[in-house]
């Protein structure tokens, strides 16, 4: 499959951020691959051909609770406090331009 | 080959219980199909009629049907072909009753044959056929199959270690795929029945071996996903996931690309390695991943337009439209942690989220506004209420935005 624009890169703060006017992601196309559940090459294997190492700490086994490993497949635990990005910027400078307009209005 | 050679050999074959020998005689494409149809001047089932009695019923009719299968197979009869394996299948049931789990190797490889013929033929109906004919061999296919697994599950005769019982997963996985390719999955409910009603004399499913199990549980774990049993289903997805072996790259994709969207929904993101081994689930679902984890509403919307099309045809688009939710709610936890102090704000101006929302792309009315916030506390986002007559958000002191994994959903899925 060809590359896709990488997942992130919001536009830098602009200064007319509202107005900004990205152009639309293209469509990615259908695959049309067959989506059946393909037949193994062997009938059996073991535990170290599999994934199965991981299942311990899988967020849905029992007793997996606290901090899951480094290498954990999943991640639970992620909230983004990161309150310096792009949008935390111009969520300040957006509100503190409507106050400033309303400030006569608004009642504190 | 000639054909009195192909029959002894059959017939030989039977008589040791040479599974091997047998699935080479047998299979439509094997070295000894095409020795016997280049050898073979007159294959046509009456030209044969004289072999009969040379070896033991059913084999002799076995016989002179499997070359039949070859013979249209070969010159892509799709349709004819097909109805051949179907009777040489029906030829071997009753004979088959009889037997021990030995013969299960075979029926296993007659049984691939006929979905693939009834595939085959179905797809020669839609693009050729005429309005008469219908393309309906694999729904025929799905029945035999369906017989078939009745003959394991009634073995009665036989000790445990040599059940038939021990095919009943297998075939049980082949139904599933004729009825997923044939868009009936409601007919996959006599299999089930019929697997609960007799779980006490049938092996438990983890002495099987594990390409039967896995594929058994994947089916299962997709009937629950379309049934919207999120929980049931990504148990089922977990056990197929973690249980392929690393060669089976297409299958585990298969099985991440309905676990992905379900543990979304729960807050529970694809970690960078993960992704990083499945690229083409990467490309779909490294965005909406990246968009829930920062909160970005705005870059969610884009990619679930962008993403539309493949999204539908892999049968998860609204559950990942679903986790939108989720994103949504990262947004306002966003807004609330931008706008505290070194103390966490407990009242937030509504018209705060309403600029967020805006800055993202949804310039919605204040109304609107507090109708996804009475929503987010109603669906246990966040805790709090909201004051309409002063326009404030008021949120608990204590953990306003609780934990995703903590959540309680007030009308689970």
């Amino acid at each position: 499959m060809s590359s896709t624009t990488p997942a992130t890169a919001p536009a830098t703060a602009t200064e007319k951020p509202a107005e900004e006017k990205k152009e639309p992601l293209p469509q990615l196309g259908a695959l049309e691959e067959d989506d059946e559940f393909e037949e193994f090459e062997t009938q059996d294997w073991e535990d170290a051909e599999t994934d199965l190492a991981f299942l311990k700490s899988d967020p849905g086994a029992p007793g997996a609770s606290g901090q899951p490993p480094a290498d954990s497949l999943w991640e639970e635990n992620w909230d983004d406090d990161d309150v310096d990005d792009d949008f935390s910027k111009l969520l300040r400078a957006e509100i503190e331009k409507t106050t400033q307009g309303e400030d006569t209005t608004m009642s504190h | 080959m000639k054909f009195p050679t192909y029959l002894a050999q059959l017939a030989s074959a039977v008589a040791e219980q040479d599974a091997g020998t047998l699935i080479g005689l047998l299979q439509v494409e094997s070295p000894w199909s095409k020795e016997l149809l280049r050898d073979v001047t007159n294959p046509f089932r009456h030209a044969l009629q004289g072999f009969k009695g040379l070896c033991e019923p059913p084999w002799d009719e076995i016989a002179i049907t499997h070359l039949q299968v070859v013979s249209k197979a070969t010159s892509r009869e799709f349709g004819v072909a097909y109805k051949e394996q179907a009777k040489m299948i029906v030829d071997l049931l009753k004979w088959f009753q009889t037997q021990t789990s030995w013969f299960l190797p075979v029926l296993y490889r007659v049984l691939d044959d006929l979905r693939d013929l009834a595939g085959r033929a179905d797809e020669d109906v839609m693009e050729h056929g005429g309005p008469s004919k219908q393309a309906d061999s694999l729904e025929d296919a799905a029945r035999i199959i369906g017989t078939c697994f009745s003959a394991c599950m009634t073995d009665r005769a036989h000790a445990v270690g040599v059940s038939r019982k021990w095919g009943i997963y297998y075939i049980a996985g082949l139904a599933m795929k004729c009825y997923f390719r044939i868009s009936k999955t409601f007919l996959s409910k006599n299999i089930i029945r019929a697997i609960e009603a007799n779980s006490d004399t049938i092996p438990p499913l983890e002495s099987y071996p594990r390409s039967h199990q896995v594929t058994w549980r994947y089916y299962i774990a997709l009937l629950d996903f379309l049934g919207e049993n999120y929980d049931k289903a990504e148990r089922g997805f977990v056990s197929t996931f973690y249980g392929c072996p690393f060669s089976a790259v297409r299958n585990k994709e298969l099985a991440l690309n309905y676990l992905i969207p379900i543990r979304l929904l729960k807050g529970i993101l694809p970690s960078r390695k993960l992704l990083s081994r499945f690229p083409n689930l990467e490309t779909i679902y490294g965005p909406f991943t990246e968009a829930i984890r920062r909160g970005d509403i705005k870059e969610f919307d884009a990619r679930l337009a962008w993403a539309e099309v493949r999204l539908v045809e892999a049968g998860v688009y609204l559950t990942v439209e679903r986790a939108r939710e989720v994103c949504l709610s990262r947004m306002f936890r966003k807004t609330w942690l931008t706008l505290s102090g070194p103390e966490p704000l407990v009242r937030v101006p509504i018209s705060s989220f309403r600029v967020a929302l805006k800055i993202s792309g949804l310039d919605i009315s204040q109304e609107e506004v507090e109708c996804l916030l009475a929503n987010m506390i109603y669906k246990g986002y966040m805790r709090g209420y909201l004051s309409h007559g002063s326009g404030l958000l008021v949120l608990s002191k204590l953990d306003p935005f609780p934990s995703l994994l903590t959540r309680q959903d007030p009308a689970p899925l």
